[in-house]
């Protein structure tokens, strides 16, 4: 395209020129303007506008881009957003639920295929231990849970400290929960606690801080179990295979719970010391369990 | 994709210089024509000036190394527009190195007579004076515009830039031009008269709105006396009268 036109105006950065067909346009600067000149001229010659910010747009770009990448990257390590609990739920399928300081569910994480069939349902907004209930009455709907086959892992980690959630309370909270229901009842459950710093390893290794638990403390007694046959290991499996001593330490914690709660009953004026002490009590009686396991695998 | 294209097109040139070299005497003008944006672009990178449309010897110049380098181009020498631009830079460096030599001033007594009166015409060519008239007019016009607060850079952002909205908005202006109570009254108001516009030519008010500006100048330069620029514009292909 060739234009023809004449100069009207210098300006700093370029030159007004009007054409013959009275478009009026910016064209670069060249030796020997003037105003008045008439002059053929090509598209190129044309002033582009912003020349210089084009260069930045690159820039911008890779800015925007490297924000959107840290801001998901540190999402997905560090749960930055509401949640101050993770749930994760073990039959064969394996949930996890972010729950925040009002026991609701903000995000649900299929951990496998089969978690994804039984989140038939948006469970974001429900109590954590209704979500729990729904998720496991879709497993027995779909024969994920059979009379035979019947053992749940739920593990439960505080992500954040300052908050007044605990573990137990959850716990408490999804076990009263699956009482009501006549229809969930006979249910082998095992309680997990977890931590925070197992958590972040549970999500290196891409397994339900549930599963994670109960591994490590397969391995505190048998050491050839590897984290990668735990994956491929369905929950029942592994109830089944080696775990009675687990099973039986879980039924212990219970009752020790269970005692507990009665203990708080009584004591219900001095509730900070007592949530202390308690705590204090049951860790020693953790400790104990493990010796009383560790004592019955010699036995074994 | 574009390579692909591009490839097609390397192919299709060298199909259409091997036309020409047989003797095509249409393709060459042809070929030529669709390669005068080319030719402009490199005489003004050579130069770094832009070409002057009227008695610009280094256009000629410029299309005569372009045919050249058609007769010169070997197909084993690789990109024939490489080449082009390589023979239409050096003739056009050759001409500004003659010239430069021509104005290392030569006295007139050098000169026979018959070429002094060549060269005193040459001189004299209206060209000097003109350019000046016409560099006046555009200042004219410039402070024309400033009476209603209109610049120039103003005219770059809100002038139409599709053709038959411009061509459109020429009418308008045209009209006004012609009809003196029209003019008078923009001339006196300051404005646009967008009531009698709408109602006399059936333009929507949004159109007058948005072409205000491009419409008052085109007003000004056809109202004007200022007779170069008025040529200048209808002169060519698209200006207004020819449009009109």
């Amino acid at each position: 395209m060739i234009y023809r036109g004449c100069i009207v105006k210098i300006e700093k950065d370029f030159a007004i020129i009007m054409t013959d067909t009275m478009e009026y346009l910016k064209i670069i600067k060249r030796d020997g303007i003037a105003v008045g000149n008439k002059i053929i001229f090509v598209k190129e010659d044309v002033y582009k506008e912003k020349q210089n910010s084009f260069k930045h747009i690159g820039l911008i770009a890779a800015v925007f881009i490297l924000l959107i990448l840290s801001m998901t990257s540190i999402s997905n390590q560090s749960y930055v957003s509401n949640a101050v609990a993770i749930v994760s739920l073990d039959i064969n399928p394996s949930i996890e639920f972010e729950v925040d300081k009002r026991n609701k569910v903000i995000n649900v994480i299929p951990i496998n295929k089969e978690a994804k069939e039984l989140m038939d349902r948006e469970l974001v907004g429900y109590n954590i231990e209704k979500a729990i209930a729904i998720i496991i009455y879709n497993a027995k709907e779909k024969d994920y849970i059979t009379e035979t086959r019947n053992s749940i892992i739920i593990g439960v980690a505080i992500t954040k400290d300052e908050t007044h959630i605990d573990a137990k309370k959850i716990e408490m909270d999804i076990k009263n929960q699956l009482k009501e229901d006549p229809k969930l009842k006979d249910l082998n459950l095992i309680y997990a606690e977890s931590s925070k710093k197992n958590l972040v390893e549970a999500k290196k290794e891409h397994v339900s801080i549930g599963k994670y638990e109960v591994y490590k403390k397969l391995k505190e007694k048998d050491n050839k179990i590897t984290l990668k046959q735990m994956k491929e290991m369905k929950v029942q499996e592994i109830v089944d295979k080696d775990i009675i001593e687990l099973k039986m330490k879980k039924q212990h914690s219970k009752k020790d719970k269970e005692k507990k709660v009665e203990k708080n009953k009584g004591k219900k004026e001095k509730k900070k010391h007592k949530e202390k002490a308690s705590n204090k009590k049951s860790n020693k009686e953790k400790a104990s369990n493990k010796k009383s396991n560790k004592e019955r695998v010699k036995n074994l | 994709m574009t390579r692909l294209l591009d490839f097609f097109n390397k192919h299709s040139l060298t199909k259409r210089l091997e036309k020409i070299k047989i003797g095509d005497c249409d393709e060459r003008g042809k070929l030529i024509e669709e390669y005068i944006p080319f030719i402009i672009k490199t005489i003004s990178n050579t130069t770094n000036k832009y070409i002057e449309s009227e008695n610009s010897d280094e256009y000629s110049i410029g299309i005569e190394a372009f045919n050249e380098a058609i007769d010169k181009y070997e197909f084993s020498k690789g990109s024939f527009i490489n080449f082009a631009e390589l023979v239409i830079k050096s003739r056009i460096l050759d001409y500004i190195r003659k010239m430069s030599k021509h104005e290392a001033s030569i006295p007139m007594s050098q000169f026979q007579e018959e070429e002094i009166d060549h060269i005193e015409k040459q001189l004299q060519t209206e060209d000097f004076t003109e350019s000046f008239i016409f560099k006046h007019e555009i200042e004219e016009f410039e402070t024309k515009l400033e009476q209603f607060n209109i610049t120039f850079l103003d005219l770059l952002k809100e002038a139409p830039k599709h053709v038959d909205t411009r061509v459109n908005a020429l009418r308008i202006a045209k009209y006004i031009v012609e009809n003196e109570k029209l003019k008078e009254e923009l001339m006196r108001k300051k404005t646009l008269p967008s009531t009698k516009l709408t109602a006399e030519l059936g333009v929507t008010v949004k159109i007058l709105k948005r072409s205000r500006k491009f419409i008052i100048a085109a007003v000004l330069i056809l109202d004007s006396d200022l007779e170069q620029l008025k040529n200048y514009i209808s002169q060519t292909k698209g200006g207004v009268i020819n449009d009109l």
